[in-house]
């Protein structure tokens, strides 16, 4: 499928330098596959000038070192052109059991709004195998996908000034983990005592190793023994 | 290879806040991991600029005032940013002796002051993602506290060399900014630019707004009249330091160098990344303004 002429794909200007993609109005696998491979090719071959990049459900975001021309048209079909041959990502996902125990402090208000009994919240959260669809927010953040519609909730209205590292958490559609002590907004159903952030792990110029998780992981909750 | 460390100066107190800052760490994005460095590039490139160091050397990024630091070492060093009582001259270079304490004391306007020393500091367990800017929340560097050494990259290549006949250097007196009164600070539409109305839009822009004490490296929040977005929350997406987060209350979030990479609220626009500094010294109440980029 020729991308460039995909009209579900946007871009737009964000600020001097930055340009972001949206690839899908709804996040998905087949979104998720296409940003694997683009990921994959950036991190291959990054277009000059590339300073960094941030993953979205639906959207790429670059960062270039010099202001970009004031009509960006050219910039992003040549970009596009490029990730049309790009190869779909072919290894196996890796799979992870994380231990749970659910004693979050918004067990609770999940269950209230999905009806259920605090008990099938979390029979109906461990049923299902996750996703990491990306790593963002904060360092090593995975943003899971596939969570049970019953139990999407929004965030609070007031995020918390402070969320203890390894909290899991339920964010209207979607569900994570924080790795370090943060502010945050989502419903935290419980807590994990696997270290999703190691930053002593990075000395030998591959970050990635101070990272758990990354995108393409299978995730299933487990209850802690 | 490890640099050798030489520790130039102890900690007497840290005040309010006292972290290594450079330049931050870009390229780590999509793992979440966020820019930080200096809040006031501005400042911190004077203080780095008057001692002939690199541009990416670290400094002490100092939080309003409070801070008191033990000279352990007889060194060059420039302390640039905030308008604040201080035990040394601002916006020159100072030779300090052994002995000597730098204290940080009332401040006046502004709210991030750089003290830099020949050849850079290092941070708490050296660099982290390419880095010696201080992220405590991730256990990247550590605050300060009372007693803790600073230590600096010992780099003989680096060490000031005024001619005999110059005994200071001096920053232009037009580099001097007034925190008091930032100028109109250039914003670059956002991606939800169109979340907006027209109507919402003007009022964004032909308002003062006032920037709140509930702000910090994460993120600035302004109070002023109320904006609202035609949705309030959007697929989480990339969000740049600079940007203006519109929340469902309707009052601005501008993200600044610690904040989150990736969130959920819609962003009515980016702050010019040569205008965030100014955002960044404007001390809760300050009046600030903005203006759309032509």
């Amino acid at each position: 499928m020729n991308t460039v002429s995909n009209p579900a794909i946007t871009w737009r200007r964000y600020g001097p330098c930055g340009l972001i993609f949206s690839f899908s109005d709804h996040p998905g696998d087949g979104v998720f596959e296409h940003l694997q491979s683009i990921s994959r090719a950036l991190d291959i071959a990054p277009p000059e000038g590339l300073v960094d990049y941030f993953r979205g459900f639906t959207t790429l975001t670059l960062e270039f070192s010099e202001v970009l021309p004031e009509n960006i048209e050219p910039l992003a079909n040549e970009l596009l052109r490029t990730w049309d041959g790009a190869t779909p990502c072919t290894t196996l996902p890796r799979r992870f059991d994380i231990p749970i125990i659910y004693d979050g402090p918004d067990l609770s208000r999940v269950a209230a709004h999905s009806g259920l009994s605090p008990e099938e919240v979390c029979s109906v959260y461990q049923s299902t195998t996750y996703r990491v669809h990306m790593l963002g927010f904060c360092p090593g953040f995975p943003y899971l996908h596939g969570l049970d519609s019953r139990l999407h909730t929004p965030r609070l209205d007031t995020p918390r000034a402070q969320v203890a590292a390894g909290a899991v958490a339920i964010g209207g559609g979607h569900t994570g983990i924080y790795p370090v002590n943060r502010p945050g907004g989502w419903n935290i159903i419980g807590h994990t005592s696997e270290r999703l952030f190691n930053p002593e792990n990075t000395r030998e110029n591959s970050p990635e190793n101070a990272f758990l998780l990354r995108p393409g992981d299978l995730i299933r909750f487990v209850p802690h023994p | 290879m490890t640099p050798f460390l030489e520790p130039v100066l102890r900690v007497l107190s840290p005040g309010l806040g006292l972290t290594i800052q450079d330049r931050g760490r870009a390229g780590y994005g999509r793992f979440g991991v966020p820019r930080s460095g200096a809040m006031d590039p501005h400042a911190f490139s004077w203080a780095n600029r008057l001692l002939d160091n690199p541009p990416n050397a670290a400094a002490l990024e100092i939080l309003l005032q409070g801070a008191a630091l033990e000279v352990l070492e007889d060194a060059w060093i420039a302390v640039c940013g905030a308008d604040l009582e201080c035990s040394v001259s601002r916006w020159r270079t100072v030779r300090v002796t052994k002995g000597t304490h730098v204290e940080f004391a009332r401040n006046r306007s502004g709210l991030w002051t750089y003290l830099a020393v020949e050849g850079g500091f290092t941070g708490e367990g050296g660099e982290h993602f390419g880095s010696h800017s201080t992220y405590p929340d991730a256990g990247l560097g550590k605050k300060f506290e009372p007693g803790d050494f600073v230590h600096r990259l010992d780099t003989e290549e680096h060490r000031l060399q005024l001619p005999p006949s110059v005994a200071s250097r001096l920053v232009p007196w037009d580099e001097h900014r007034d925190y008091r009164f930032p100028p109109p600070i250039r914003v670059w539409p956002g991606p939800q630019w169109d979340f907006f109305t027209e109507h919402d839009r003007s009022r964004f822009f032909e308002n003062d707004w006032t920037t709140t004490s509930r702000s910090d490296r994460t993120g600035y929040r302004l109070s002023g009249p109320s904006i609202k977005p035609r949705e309030s929350q959007i697929i989480s997406e990339a969000v740049l330091p600079g940007s203006i987060q519109i929340p469902g209350i309707g009052q601005p979030i501008i993200t600044m160098n610690d904040g989150p990479t990736v969130g959920g609220y819609p962003k009515l626009g980016l702050v010019d990344p040569a205008d965030l500094g100014w955002l960044a010294q404007a001390r809760p109440g300050t009046k600030v303004r903005f203006t759309l980029t032509s």
